[in-house]
């Protein structure tokens, strides 16, 4: 082998799918890879939890969940498979003793665990840690919060959406973390002392569980008589062996290494966006080194980013997101073999897993354009393009330094952070929007389930004379409903390190030990809180309705639409026709109904932007859904744009599905109305388009410099779902069929098969464009 | 019946109607009758009612609604229409819960078209599209044309027409001036066959393309390829020989061979008429390689679109 060997043979356009190296062992791997789930294990690690816990009712709850982590990652079933490349596989678990919330310990574990808020729960506890009666007023508003959150009023979650160091995990490795553990708890009093012990109490259990499984290792490679499953036996047993005591050496040790780190954090937590950050920034020093000394091809290389692909779709529609590419100092495009690489083996995996997502530099060549063609024509949806300047940008204008903006990556579905060093739970709150016209046409009351949130101004209906004063008060319900939201979420926040600490977590985020917290407690750079909507488009239109039936051509007067609503339109045909197809929609580039979207944004972010989070931080508007249009949908009753009660809302930044009629183009100009640099928490512009339209070079190209308009006049991410109608029809008649279809949700990617069927139907029904 | 200006649809994000990302205007009226036509709806010069029978449930409304008698419900719930009396109110699709009704064609003053095409100016320029007047035949309504050409060029914008070429050339010499680059149809070289599948012969066709060529227009050529109709090598051969030695040759900037698709066939049915290619199946690859040759032999810059 000599180096030039190395060298990838570099052409402006991207390698064929089918040209791509594919190992056998890696193709055996994604054939077998599903049949290693085991059942038995879902309840073990809660068993273990709750024992623990009983045990140590007296130490500081992050040393109890530290001490209960140690001894679950003692006993928990590890797995090798004789022919794999790399040691590791994540069972699926149950997280109730850790979180407040409710999961059934049997589940298939290749659909999503079936989790639920245990709201009442998360309710006491609060009241619990911050003294509160249920008479303060602190706790009512947390009860309409809550109460909120179960009637989809609300959408609230804390755990995961992180950005752990693993790029200081594979420089330092899990000895590097037991070092700065040890000093921790040696130079820390009192309570940050007993913080600092219990991360380092989970350090030392994984050193111990990377040891059972070079045992493990050791013991199948001197079993087998396959010469290459001993020689990749023996390396994954020799290279665990030193990783218990040293950082990675080489790009084999790094890429086990932030395996293991991974299958260490979902035994601590719910696999919910625990992201991998700019794996070809922090992986590449390893890859260059064995590269250039001559021990490493790139097939080498992409044969165990294969492997480490397999390991990632383990944890089926778990949100782990990789970044690639980025901006260097001088604004060039930062771009190596491995961005190449890692879009590859998505390209050739063809998983929900990893999400993968592209930082989009104005200055990116040629060639990782055709790269992120080749990717988009798979259908998977991957990657999620951002644009940088916009990104970097929004994160500077969160008070962090132009160095760290730099260097973001993406949490989850569009969330933006600094890997290892920002703390910002993203999804703690969402408002559903189209929920309000529901509470405010019923005087507070919920009309598909029993709900009530006193309005912020009752009123009578017929005494609003004018769209304008209508449209005022839409937005103060709105903007106060968020403010309440606020408010309960810092009850939230300020509970969560005393009550679900994340001692693991913590040890790999900078800023832990070196003070002694919980991340949760405020610990890092930065610590900012994700506030977010639901269901834009649809209460949007629903307000262009209103101004136009009741306002404009007063066809039904304002207080009818309790009735008409309520009644899911029925007997009101006339009506709901018009609404449906006469009134201006969102995302046909109408300047009047756009308007009501930038205005409410603004609104919006005005709340947001109006305090600081209890850990110092900002509050971070996030305009992206995930999948909870569909799911927020369900629950809420029918919108004044026409919508039928239980049917899904927009998804994200989107037009009401099929209502945008003019083309992506005047999408994205009525997108781009808003102001997104407020935009701190992401947001999301999906197109869909038919899968015939990227087999022409010249649409493809139009495609580009649609992309660069919509950034060029303000759009911040987009992504292209590339599928056509009949395919997800089929797929929703016959699933065992069309098992490894893999669609764009929302800010993610996901199984087909594993959505219900609203989320289903929610896809089906966006405009497709076409190229004709 | 000079100058209705109705325009069947204004399609933005084109991207097969000259370069770029372009916004396709389609105006409606045509003086051909090509049998294969995938616009049949902008044949029609005066709006025209579409209907989408699958979309029907036969609740009657229309019938009630429309004041000309078009509509009527059979009682084992077919829906017949009776065009030839609609007088074009546009009230029946209002009323359309199902969305199954249609009226196409709008009028749009020159400065309402004009603020439509403006809005995607970004996509313009960052592709190097513009504007397209298809149809329909665009050149048919002349003034109107010529009125939005101008404020289309001033405006910056690249304009494209797309013609068949049946029109006087006098009216093409009048928009030459702020006609960046004509889109324009060679559909059969032999006049009596093109008579017979577009309802005109060709020989003003031809010799239209010749002068504006000559006179220094650029052009794509334009040729669909349709089983059945025009799929005999011959025929491109001779096109191929034709413009290879049209004066203005270095006008000719691309020619496209488009292989019939069916996209059409159901628009037939919307407006109630049967398409004469409904079996027609698209060419195959190894013949639409076989007469793209013709033209590359003759060093002329063409491809299948």
């Amino acid at each position: 082998m000599t180096a030039a060997d190395n060298i990838v043979n570099i052409s402006d356009y991207a390698p064929k799918t089918e040209d791509l190296y594919l190992s056998d062992t890696v193709k055996y791997l994604k054939e077998v890879k599903d049949s290693f789930h085991d059942r038995k294990e879902i309840p073990v690690r809660d068993r273990v939890y709750e024992r623990v816990l009983a045990e140590n009712p007296d130490d500081l709850q992050a040393v109890r969940f530290a001490k209960a982590f140690a001894e679950f990652l003692k006993v928990k079933k590890i797995h090798i498979d004789p022919h794999d490349l790399l040691a590791g596989f994540t069972y699926r678990y149950t997280y109730n003793t850790t979180m407040p919330i409710d999961c059934p310990d049997d589940f298939d574990p290749l659909y999503r665990p079936p989790i639920s808020l245990d709201s009442e729960r998360e309710y006491k506890t609060i009241l619990e840690y911050h003294g509160l009666s249920e008479d303060s007023t602190e706790a009512k508003e947390l009860r309409i919060f809550l109460e909120g959150v179960d009637a989809w009023l609300y959408k609230h979650w804390f755990s995961g959406h992180i950005l752990p160091g693993y790029d200081r995990l594979v420089e330092i490795g899990f000895s590097g973390l037991v070092e700065l553990g040890r000093k921790s708890v040696a130079e820390h009093e009192g309570v940050n002392k007993e913080f600092a012990r219990s991360m380092l109490i989970t350090n030392e259990a994984a050193v111990m569980y990377i040891g059972r499984y070079a045992e493990l290792a050791e013991k199948m490679a001197a079993e087998t008589d396959d010469p290459l499953q001993k020689k990749n036996l023996s390396r994954i047993a020799e290279s665990s062996r030193w990783l218990m005591h040293g950082a990675p050496r080489n790009f084999f040790d790094a890429v086990q290494c932030l395996w293991y780190g991974q299958e260490i954090m979902m035994a601590e937590n719910v696999p919910a966006s625990e992201s991998l950050g700019r794996m070809d920034k922090y992986m590449y020093p390893f890859y260059e080194k064995d590269v250039r000394e001559g021990k490493l091809t790139y097939n080498e290389a992409s044969e165990l980013i294969d492997a480490l692909w397999i390991k990632f779709s383990g944890n089926l529609h778990s949100y782990q997101a990789v970044t690639v590419s980025g901006t260097n100092e001088d604004g060039s495009c930062f771009e190596n073999d491995l961005t190449y690489m890692l879009m590859q083996s998505s390209r050739k995996m063809m998983f929900d897993q990893p999400l993968m997502d592209l930082r989009y530099n104005d200055r990116m060549s040629k060639r990782l354009w055709n790269e992120t063609v080749a990717l988009i024509k798979t259908g998977t949806g991957f990657p999620g393009i951002f644009y940088d300047p916009i990104c970097i940008r929004a994160k500077e204008s969160t008070g962090q330094s132009p160095e760290d903006a730099r260097n973001y990556a993406i949490i989850g579905c569009v969330e933006t952070g600094l890997p290892g060093h920002e703390y910002t739970p993203t999804e703690l709150v969402h408002l559903n929007w189209p929920k309000l016209f529901e509470l405010m046409f019923n005087h507070g009351h919920a009309t598909m389930q029993d709900f009530y949130a006193p309005l912020f101004d009752d009123k009578d209906l017929d005494s609003i004379k004018t769209f304008d004063e209508f449209y005022a008060w839409y937005k103060s319900e709105m903007e106060q409903y968020t403010a309440l939201a606020m408010r309960s979420i810092e009850l939230v926040e300020t509970m969560i390190p005393w009550r679900f600490p994340t001692p693991y977590l913590s040890s790999l985020m900078v800023g832990c030990y070196e003070k002694g917290m919980d991340v949760t407690g405020g610990p890092c750079r930065y610590n900012n809180t994700g506030v977010s909507t639901c269901g834009l488009a649809t209460a949007v239109d629903s307000l262009a309705a209103i101004k136009k039936v009741v306002f404009e051509d007063k066809l039904v007067r304002l207080s009818e639409f309790t009735n008409i609503l309520n009644n899911n339109f029925a007997g009101y045909e006339d009506i709901h026709n018009i609404v449906l197809h006469h009134c201006p929609k969102f995302g046909n580039d109408n300047d009047e109904v756009d308007f009501f979207m930038s205005d409410l944004i603004a609104a919006f972010a005005g709340v947001v932007n109006s305090r600081k989070n209890p850990r110092g931080g900002h509050y971070m508007m996030g305009l992206y859904s995930v999948e909870d249009h569909a799911k927020a949908g369900m629950k809420t009753g029918a919108t004044p744009d026409g919508r039928l009660a239980g049917s899904f809302e927009s998804n994200s930044m989107a037009s009401v599905q099929g209502m945008d009629v003019n083309g992506p183009t005047a999408l994205v100009n009525s997108v781009v109305k808003t102001d997104l640099n407020a935009c701190t928490n992401g947001m999301v512009l999906d197109l869909k388009f038919n899968p015939g339209f990227m087999e022409n070079p010249r649409h493809v190209e139009a495609l580009h410099q649609l992309i660069d308009t919509y950034f060029h006049t303000g759009g911040m991410e987009i992504q292209i779902s590339v599928v056509d109608r009949q395919t997800l029809l089929n797929a929703q008649k016959e699933p065992e069929k069309y098992y490894n279809l893999v669609v764009r949700v929302s800010g993610f990617s996901a199984y087909f098969r594993s959505l219900n069927k609203t989320t289903q139907d929610e896809i089906i029904a966006r405009t497709e464009y076409h190229g004709i | 019946m000079e100058q209705l200006h109705l325009v069947s649809n204004i399609q933005r994000f084109s991207v097969d109607d000259g370069p770029g990302i372009r916004t396709t205007v389609f105006f409606k009226g045509c003086n051909l009758r090509c049998a294969w036509c995938h616009n049949p709806e902008c044949i029609i010069a005066e709006p025209t009612l579409q209907f989408t029978e699958r979309s029907c449930v036969s609740c009657g409304r229309c019938e009630q609604i429309c004041p000309a008698g078009v509509h009527h419900i059979t009682e084992d719930g077919k829906h017949l229409i009776d065009r030839s009396k609609c007088i074009g109110c546009g009230k029946c699709a209002y009323n359309c819960y199902q969305s199954a009704l249609d009226l196409n064609g709008k009028a749009y003053a020159p400065d309402e078209l004009f603020a439509e095409i403006r809005k995607d100016r970004h996509y313009f320029e960052s592709s190097g599209g513009g504007v397209t007047f298809s149809g329909g035949e665009p050149m048919l309504q002349r003034d109107y044309l010529n009125t939005m050409l101008k404020m289309c060029r001033e405006a910056g914008y690249t304009t494209c027409v797309d013609t068949a070429g049946n029109v006087p050339f006098e009216w093409y010499r009048e928009a030459m001036p702020w006609t960046t680059l004509f889109l324009y149809d060679i559909k059969l070289f032999d006049s009596a066959r093109h008579e017979q599948a577009t309802g005109v012969p060709n020989g003003r066709i031809l010799e239209n393309l010749r002068l504006l060529t000559d006179n220094g227009a650029d052009v794509f050529i334009r040729t669909p390829v349709i089983p059945g109709w025009n799929d005999d090598l011959e025929e491109f051969r001779k096109i191929a020989s034709f413009l290879a030695e049209l004066p203005g040759r270095e006008h000719v900037k691309l020619i496209q061979l488009l292989p019939y698709h069916a996209y059409g066939v159901g628009k037939y049915n919307m407006i109630g008429q049967r398409s004469k290619t409904e079996d027609v199946k698209p060419p195959t690859g190894e013949f639409m390689q076989q007469a793209l040759q013709f033209y590359l032999d003759l060093g002329l810059p063409a491809q299948i679109s």
